[in-house]
């Protein structure tokens, strides 16, 4: 009995160190976040103070960067632009990874080749010439410039066929024999069997359009199609002497995404996992 | 309903893709090859140039700067990412209580998005109000004001910085799942045989995870090249060049001075530059 409480108080003392370790590990990463999240309640004079939390919560912070320098419109934005394309992405990649997982068609290894090699490039190689398409097709200072080109995502294709692959064959064959079209083996069987590679696209489609920057500021300039983080960039550039509002606005950006990963960490971080990471 | 009609359906199915990557992928690239022999405004008729674009990057020397600091970048941010991720994977392999809140502090660290980090970084990184001064410098006894972001010998460090607080995390989240996948009897037999934790690494840890850990340092470089957001936000380049990039010359040609044969041109390079770690990358994806 005595040896099992020794045994016990040791694996205690084990997580203290650990545990303690760990909270210097992590100090320097953690550093952001908390004056994220402290910091947008401090008063102007605080963070002149270099305060390290607010003695009050300055919560009129809040009601100035949502109503004065409307980032509920721009947050509005930033969520119908993001559902928009998380959605239409959950229907064509899986359509997509469907049709490289499950058929043989003329062209489906030029296709597979395409969804890897433009994985690789990186956008800013191809940012100028989009820009300027995008612009003949008349869509600057549309929604339709952020959300058409962003319908089909060719990370996602290929989370989605990695998927699809595994779903076995007899089960679709039985269904083609019981009379079931093609299109419905894709809604009936294979979309109702990917749950999790479709949470894990969802999670990084909405990151990485949430997150996104440098596309918005270059194709909308009208302030009401205005997203999140152009609202908060610029105002940052602006209002430079404004820095605890600055802050205010980054927490709304970031609210929603730290909210999901306190509610749901484990899920993104399987999805992480699972994935081989979020591409960035 | 035979096997044509499935081949059609196939490709019918991936038609949307198949339209995506000839508007969005394919005529933009080639676009941008027949643009970088060409000047333009968007405004005024487009005039065929031959090579002067490409003759103008051999001469131009702010371009030569940003090849210079864009490797400075890369590099700098790069190893230590590959030291350190590797080395909080291996940590937050061990099994403890209240592991969890670290997780979700290192995956809050590399998403919650570029603008608001990099926001609360300006603010942290200040000469006399950021707290990172006051804790990790001026505390150790260092008098001197620390002016990261202004000062031409430290922008392009404390950018760096800035981009390690989400590299790390967002690397050492993905070779936790790699480091997890290592056996349990190879442990076994390395204690056995007495092995140390170096030899342990070397010899156990490391072949096991190689294609994961190769992906990353392929991955890590290619996005280093292309990296925009701090250079962008931070320091606009300055000061004095110090922090001018490839990528933000692409950017500030194109977009503030209209110079898209230019920008293209420099496109074109930077895709050749990258050309083969994309061709690494791809082969180390294939080995997973």
């Amino acid at each position: 009995m005595k040896q099992l409480d020794s045994k016990k108080l040791s694996a205690v003392f084990r997580d203290v160190r650990i545990n303690l370790a760990s909270i210097i590990l992590v100090f320097f990463f953690a550093l952001p976040i908390y004056y994220l999240i402290t910091g947008a309640f401090l008063t102007r004079a605080e963070v002149y103070a270099a305060a390290w939390f607010p003695k009050k919560l300055q919560w009129q912070n809040f009601y100035i960067a949502l109503v004065e320098y409307k980032m509920l419109v721009f947050f509005r934005n930033s969520l119908l632009y993001t559902t928009a394309i998380v959605v239409l992405n959950l229907f064509f990649c899986s359509l997509t990874g469907f049709a490289l997982a499950k058929y043989d068609f003329p062209g489906k290894k030029i296709v597979f080749s395409l969804v890897l090699l433009s994985m690789m490039i990186p956008s800013v190689v191809l940012i100028v010439p989009l820009f300027i398409e995008v612009k003949s097709f008349g869509w600057l200072n549309t929604p339709w410039a952020i959300i058409i080109p962003a319908f089909i995502d060719p990370f996602g294709i290929f989370l989605m066929r990695q998927y699809i692959v595994d779903i076995s064959d007899e089960h679709i064959d039985a269904a083609r024999m019981d009379g079931c079209s093609e299109f419905g083996l894709f809604w009936r069987i294979v979309l109702p069997f990917s749950g999790p590679a479709l949470v894990a696209l969802a999670l990084y489609r909405f990151l990485f359009v949430w997150n996104d920057l440098f596309w918005p500021l270059l194709v909308i300039t009208k302030e009401k199609f205005r997203t999140l983080p152009v609202a908060i960039e610029t105002f940052g550039a602006q209002h430079f002497e404004a820095q605890e509002l600055q802050l205010t606005t980054s927490l709304v950006g970031a609210l929603p995404i730290l909210l999901i990963l306190v509610f749901s960490s484990k899920y993104v971080y399987e999805a992480m996992a699972k994935t081989g990471g979020i591409k960035s | 309903m035979g096997l044509k009609w499935r081949k059609a359906a196939g490709l019918l199915f991936a038609l949307p893709a198949i339209i995506y990557f000839l508007v969005f992928f394919i005529y933009p690239f080639f676009f941008a090859i027949y643009l970088s022999f060409r000047d333009w405004d968007l405004i005024s008729p487009m005039e065929y140039v031959g090579l002067k674009n490409y003759a103008r990057m051999v001469a131009d020397p702010v371009l030569h700067r940003s090849i210079l600091n864009t490797f400075y970048y890369v590099f700098g941010a790069a190893i230590p990412i590959w030291i350190f991720s590797l080395a909080y994977a291996l940590w937050f392999n061990m099994e403890f209580r209240g592991k969890q809140i670290y997780v979700v502090i290192f995956l809050m660290a590399c998403l919650m998005g570029l603008v608001p980090s990099l926001m609360a970084w300006r603010i942290l990184l200040h000469q006399d109000y950021g707290l990172f001064n006051r804790i990790f410098v001026y505390s150790w006894g260092f008098t001197d004001r620390v002016n990261w972001l202004q000062n031409p010998q430290l922008a392009m460090p404390g950018i760096i910085i800035t981009s390690l607080s989400t590299g790390i995390p967002f690397y050492a989240i993905y070779l936790i799942g790699a480091v997890a996948s290592v056996p349990e009897e190879y442990y076994e037999v390395a204690n056995l045989e007495g092995a140390n934790f170096f030899q342990r690494l070397w010899y156990v840890i490391l072949p096991t995870i190689k294609p994961v850990y190769l992906f990353v340092v392929v991955v890590s470089i290619i996005s280093g090249f292309q990296y925009l957001g701090p250079f962008f936000i931070l320091t606009g380049g300055g000061p004095v060049d110090a922090t001018r990039v490839v990528s933000l010359h692409i950017w500030n040609n194109a977009f503030f001075f209209n110079k898209f044969g230019y920008a293209a041109a420099m496109t074109v390079g930077l895709l050749v530059l990258i050309a083969p770690l994309t061709y690494l990358s791809l082969r180390a994806g294939g080995e997973r």
